[in-house]
C-alpha cells in the first residue's frame, strides 16, 4: 500500500511541476517574444516534448542553451545551442583532428537525442589568412568532411546541409594565432522548419 | 658611243655621290633622359554662371590624372613664362613663341560654362615644341559627371602625346566592410568618386565585371548560400544568376562576355565550372581529379583558365585550356599561391604568394617562368587586378593595419593608395575601358 | 676605235670596282670608328675619381699643353675620313706631323692598352652614366670646348698653313660635339614609353643653314615605334638653333643616329 502510495504521490508531484514548468515557459517566451500567439504555443510545445523525451538531461540547462538566432544580412531564423559545440581545424587543412571527431561525436549524441528529424546546416569557417576566394572553397570541403563524419556517426544524411562562410564570419576579430585557431572552425545550427 | 657616254656619266653620278656623302657626319647618341613629358596646364577659365570652384576643380583632376598615368609631369601657372597667361582666355590669342626655349613640350587650356542643367567643359592641346594646336574638345554632361569629364579629358590629352590609351576614367570595383555588412562599392582610377552599388546589408564577395563594363558580378550570402548576384550599372538593380546550393563563387566573366566561369559545389568539393553568363544551367566542369578549386580567370583570348587547385596538398595555380584540356601546375614555389590575374595583353599572371606568414604579389609568363616579387616587407598584399591597358596593378594591402586598395606600376614601382576609408576594403576588381 | 672603247669600258669597269671597293673600304673605316669611340671616354674614366665619364675631359685636356682637338669627350668621327684619319684620330701628344709618325704609332698601341683597362673599369660601374646630371656635364663639356679652342688658336697660328686639312677635320669634330651635346640636353622621353620596348634605334638625318637654323630633319630609319622617332625630332627641334657652321660648309649633313640604351 505504502507503494502505491508512493507512486501516486510521485505522479502528482510530477504533473504538478510539469505544469508549473509549462506556466513558467509560456510566460518566459510571452515577454520575450512579443504579442504573436501562434510561436509562442509551438515553442512551448516543441519544449514540453522536448523535456519529457530528454528526461534525464537537466532540464533548466535545456532551456538556456536553446536561443533563436538570426545572422545579420541573411534571411532567414535558426535555433542555436550551446551544447553543440564548435570543432576546430589546422590551418588550411579540412580533414578531422582527433579533437574534432571527439567533439563532433558528443554533437552526434545531441543531436540525436534533443533533436531527432531536426534539419540542421553545417557551417565550414577559416581564419582571416588565405585568400578569401580559396576560403570559400576551403570552407566547403570543412563543412563536408563534418557532414560525412555526423553521417558515419548515424544522422541521416538528408538532414544535413552544408554552407562556407569562408573568412566571412570570424569569431575573434583579431588578427593572431589565438583568434586564428578560434576561427577555424565548424559550426552546427538547427534549422527552423 | 651612246652606250659609253652612259656610263661615263653614271660614273660622274656615282663620284658626285660619293663626294656628298662625305660630307655627312655620324653623331651616335645614346639613352634619352628617363623623364615625365613637361606639360603645362593653364588655369580653366569660367563663364555663364559656372564658378570658379568647378573651373578647379575640373583643372584639378585632369592635372592629377596626367601625373598618376606616370607619362607627364605637370607645371601649373607658376611655372609659365612671362605673359603667356594673357593670351589664354582667348585661344586665338595664344602666342605660343612665348614658349620656346622653356621646358615644357605641350600646353592645355581650357574652361568651364553652365549651359542649364549641363556643364560644357572644352580644352585644347597645344605643341611648343612644334608651335602648333593639335586637338580641341568640347564635352557636355549633368553635373554630376563632371569628374568622368575631367577624366575623359586627361585621356584624350594622353592619346595625343603618349599614343598610348589612358585608363583615367576607368574604375575600380571593391568590397566595403563598414563593420556590419560587406557591400560592392567603386571609385575612380585616381581615388575619387567612391559609390556605393549593393544594399543588401549582407556579406558580398568577389566583384567581377562584365568586359563590357555594363555589369558587375558578385557573390552573396543573403539567402544563405553564396548565390551569384549580378548587379546592372545602367538599370542600377541585381539579377540573381545562380544560386545552387552550395558556393556559387569567385565569377569570371569570358572575354566574349557570354560565359561566367564560377566555383561550384561538386559533392564535398568546389570546382571551376563554366556557366552560361544569362543563366546558370548545366555548368560545365572543366577538370577531372580531385581537390578544392578557387579563383578561375580567363586569358584575354578567352582559350585558356588560370585557377587555383590544391590538389598537390596546398593551394597553387594551374591553367588549363577553356575546353577542359591541357591542366598544367604553372607554381611550385612556397606552400600558398592564389589569386591569378591574367594580364591584358595575355603576357603575364599576376597572383599573390604566402612568404613567412605574409602574402606578397608576384608576376610570372603564363608558363610559370619568369617569376618577379613586386611587393615587399608591407603586410599583406592580395587580390592583384590589372588596369585594363596592362600598365598598373590594383591590389589590397593591410600595411596601415586595416586593408585598403592600393594601386602600382606593373613592375611593382610608385604604389599609390586608391581608397581612404577607415574601413576594410578588399577584392578590388579593374574594369574594363568604360564606353 | 675598237681598242680604244675597249680600253675605256676596262678602264671605266676598273672605276666602278675601285669605287665599291672604297665604299666598302670606307665602310669599315667608319665602323673602325665606332669601336674606337669609347677609347677618349675610357681615358677620361681613368683620370677621374667619379666614374663620370664626360666630366674627365678638361682634365685631359690640361695636362696636353698644346694637344690636337681630338680629345672631346665624345667626338664624333666623321663618316668617310681619309685613310690618315684614324691616326690623327688619336695622337694625344702635339703632333709633329713629320717626324711622328712612328712614334704615333706605338702611342696608339699603349692607348690602346690603356683604353682596354679602362673598359673594364667602366664596365665594373656600369650605372654610373644614368645619374650624371645634364647641365653640370654640358658646363663641364663648353669648358672642355674652351680649353680646346684656345689650344687651337694658338695652333692655327703657327700650324694652320700646314695642316690645313686637318684642322677643317677637327673643325668638324668640334662642331658635331656642339650638336650632339646639346641635342643629347634636349632628348627626354618618358619611361613609361620605353618599359619592355627592347633597344631602339632611329636614324635622322639633319641639315642645319649657315645661321645655324634648322635647314631639314628627315627620320631614314624609323625605330618602329614611332613615339621614340618622335622625341628623336623634338630633341631636335628643342635643341635649335644651333651654333654658326664653319663658314666654309658646304653640303654637310648630319646623320644622327638615336639609341635607347645607355651606351654600352
Amino acid at each position: 500500500m505504502s507503494l502505491n502510495r508512493k507512486c501516486h504521490l510521485r505522479v502528482i508531484f510530477l504533473a504538478g511541476l510539469s505544469l508549473l514548468l509549462i506556466g513558467g515557459c509560456a510566460k518566459t517566451v510571452k515577454q520575450g517574444g512579443g504579442a504573436t500567439l501562434p510561436p509562442v504555443e509551438e515553442v512551448t510545445k516543441k519544449k514540453s516534448e522536448e523535456a519529457i523525451e530528454g528526461s534525464e538531461m537537466d532540464i533548466t540547462d535545456l532551456d538556456a542553451s536553446i536561443k533563436k538566432k538570426e545572422y545579420p544580412g541573411i534571411e532567414g531564423e535558426f535555433i542555436e545551442t550551446d551544447l553543440l559545440k564548435d570543432c576546430y581545424f589546422d590551418f588550411d587543412k579540412h580533414d578531422l583532428t582527433p579533437d574534432a571527431r571527439r567533439i563532433l561525436a558528443e554533437n552526434a549524441e545531441i543531436l540525436k537525442k534533443r533533436f531527432p528529424n531536426r534539419k540542421i546546416q553545417v557551417e565550414g569557417h577559416c581564419d582571416e589568412r588565405g585568400t578569401k576566394e580559396y576560403n570559400l572553397a576551403l570552407g566547403e570541403r570543412r563543412a563536408a568532411s563534418i557532414k560525412n563524419y555526423l553521417v558515419s556517426l548515424g544522422i541521416p544524411g538528408r538532414n544535413i546541409g552544408t554552407i562556407s562562410y569562408g573568412e566571412e564570419m570570424p569569431i575573434d576579430p583579431r588578427h593572431n594565432e589565438d583568434a586564428w585557431a578560434k576561427n577555424r572552425r565548424g559550426h552546427i545550427i538547427i534549422l527552423s522548419d | 658611243m651612246r652606250w659609253c657616254s652612259r656610263i661615263i656619266i653614271f660614273c660622274i653620278v656615282l663620284c658626285l655621290l660619293q663626294t656628298i656623302a662625305f660630307g655627312r657626319i655620324r653623331i651616335d647618341i645614346y639613352g634619352p633622359v628617363l623623364v615625365p613629358f613637361p606639360v603645362a596646364v593653364a588655369p580653366f577659365t569660367f563663364s555663364g554662371g559656372a564658378s570658379q570652384g568647378i573651373a578647379m576643380q575640373v583643372e584639378s583632376i585632369l592635372i592629377n590624372d596626367l601625373e598618376i598615368s606616370g607619362f607627364f609631369s605637370v607645371t601649373d601657372i607658376k611655372g609659365f613664362p612671362p605673359g603667356a597667361m594673357a593670351g589664354l582666355k582667348n585661344p586665338k590669342a595664344i602666342d605660343l613663341a612665348l614658349w620656346s626655349g622653356m621646358p615644357q613640350e605641350a600646353l592645355v587650356s581650357g574652361g568651364i560654362t553652365l549651359a542649364g542643367e549641363n556643364v560644357d567643359a572644352h580644352f585644347r592641346l597645344f605643341d611648343l615644341v612644334e608651335q602648333s594646336f593639335v586637338t580641341g574638345l568640347r564635352y557636355r554632361a549633368p553635373l554630376a559627371d563632371l569628374r568622368n569629364m575631367s577624366h575623359r579629358m586627361a585621356d584624350e590629352i594622353t592619346f595625343h602625346l603618349t599614343g598610348q590609351v589612358g585608363v583615367s576614367h576607368t574604375k575600380i570595383a571593391f568590397i566595403l566592410n563598414n563593420g556590419k555588412s560587406k557591400e560592392v562599392y567603386v571609385i575612380d582610377f585616381d581615388g575619387n568618386g567612391i559609390t556605393r552599388l549593393t544594399n543588401h546589408d549582407s556579406i558580398c564577395l568577389s566583384p567581377a565585371w562584365s568586359p563590357d563594363g555594363k555589369n558587375i558580378a558578385y557573390t552573396c550570402f543573403r539567402k544563405r548560400n553564396p548565390d551569384l548576384y549580378v548587379y546592372n550599372m545602367e538599370r542600377k538593380n541585381f539579377r540573381i544568376a545562380s544560386s545552387r546550393v552550395g558556393v556559387n563563387g569567385a565569377p569570371a566573366w569570358s572575354p566574349d562576355g557570354t560565359k561566367i566561369a564560377l566555383m561550384i559545389r561538386d559533392g564535398d568539393r568546389s570546382r571551376i565550372a563554366i556557366v552560361n553568363s544569362i543563366g546558370a544551367a548545366n555548368p560545365l566542369f572543366l577538370t577531372s581529379g580531385g581537390g578544392n578549386e578557387a579563383s578561375p580567370v580567363w586569358s584575354p583570348d578567352g582559350q585558356k583558365l588560370a585557377f587555383v587547385s590544391d590538389r598537390s596538398g596546398n593551394p597553387q595555380i594551374y591553367t588549363i585550356g577553356s575546353n577542359g584540356k591541357g591542366l598544367t601546375r604553372i607554381t611550385f614555389e612556397g606552400k600558398y599561391n592564389a589569386s591569378p590575374a591574367w594580364s591584358p595583353v595575355g603576357d603575364k599572371i599576376a597572383f599573390c604568394s604566402m612568404i613567412n606568414g605574409n602574402f606578397d604579389i608576384f608576376v610570372c609568363n603564363p608558363d610559370g617562368r619568369n617569376i618577379q616579387r613586386l611587393t615587399q616587407n608591407a603586410g599583406n598584399n592580395e587580390d592583384p587586378t590589372w588596369s585594363p591597358d596592362g600598365r598598373f596593378i590594383a591590389f589590397s594591402s593591410d600595411r596601415r593595419g586595416i586593408s585598403n586598395i592600393y594601386c602600382m606600376n606593373a613592375n611593382g614601382a610608385n604604389v599609390r593608395r586608391v581608397t581612404f576609408s577607415k574601413f576594410q576594403e578588399t577584392g578590388p576588381a579593374w574594369s574594363p575601358y568604360l564606353i | 676605235m675598237n681598242i680604244f672603247k675597249r680600253t675605256l669600258v676596262l678602264s671605266l669597269c676598273i672605276h666602278i670596282i675601285g669605287i665599291i671597293c672604297s665604299e666598302i673600304f670606307l665602310k669599315n673605316r667608319t665602323e673602325n670608328h665606332r669601336v674606337l669611340y669609347p677609347v677618349h671616354l675610357i681615358d677620361l674614366a681613368e683620370s677621374s675619381s667619379k666614374p663620370v665619364v664626360k666630366e674627365a675631359a678638361p682634365k685631359e685636356v690640361k695636362p696636353v699643353p698644346p694637344p690636337k682637338p681630338k680629345q672631346e669627350p665624345k667626338p664624333k668621327p666623321e663618316p668617310k675620313p681619309e685613310p690618315k684619319a684614324v691616326k690623327k684620330f688619336e695622337p694625344p701628344e702635339p703632333p709633329e706631323p713629320k717626324k711622328g709618325v712612328p712614334v704615333e704609332k706605338k702611342k696608339e698601341e699603349k692607348k690602346k692598352e690603356e683604353k682596354d683597362v679602362a673598359k673594364k673599369e667602366i664596365e665594373k660601374k656600369p650605372q654610373a652614366k644614368n645619374a650624371d646630371p645634364v647641365e653640370n656635364d654640358a658646363k663641364k663639356v663648353d669648358r672642355a670646348i674652351e680649353e680646346i679652342k684656345k689650344t687651337l688658336a694658338k695652333k692655327e697660328e703657327t700650324e694652320r698653313p700646314l695642316l690645313s686639312e686637318d684642322f677643317v677635320e677637327r673643325q668638324k669634330q668640334f662642331y658635331a660635339a656642339k650638336i650632339d651635346e646639346k641635342i643629347k640636353a634636349n632628348w627626354s622621353i618618358p619611361k613609361a614609353l620605353l618599359t619592355e620596348m627592347g633597344v631602339l634605334e632611329a636614324i635622322v638625318i639633319l641639315r642645319i643653314k649657315p645661321d645655324g637654323e634648322l635647314d631639314d630633319i628627315r627620320l631614314i630609319k624609323p625605330s618602329g615605334f614611332n613615339k621614340f622617332d618622335e622625341s628623336a625630332i623634338r630633341a631636335i627641334k628643342k635643341a635649335a638653333p644651333f651654333p654658326h657652321p664653319p663658314m666654309d660648309w658646304k653640303n654637310v649633313e648630319f646623320e644622327i643616329r638615336f639609341y635607347s640604351n645607355e651606351m654600352v
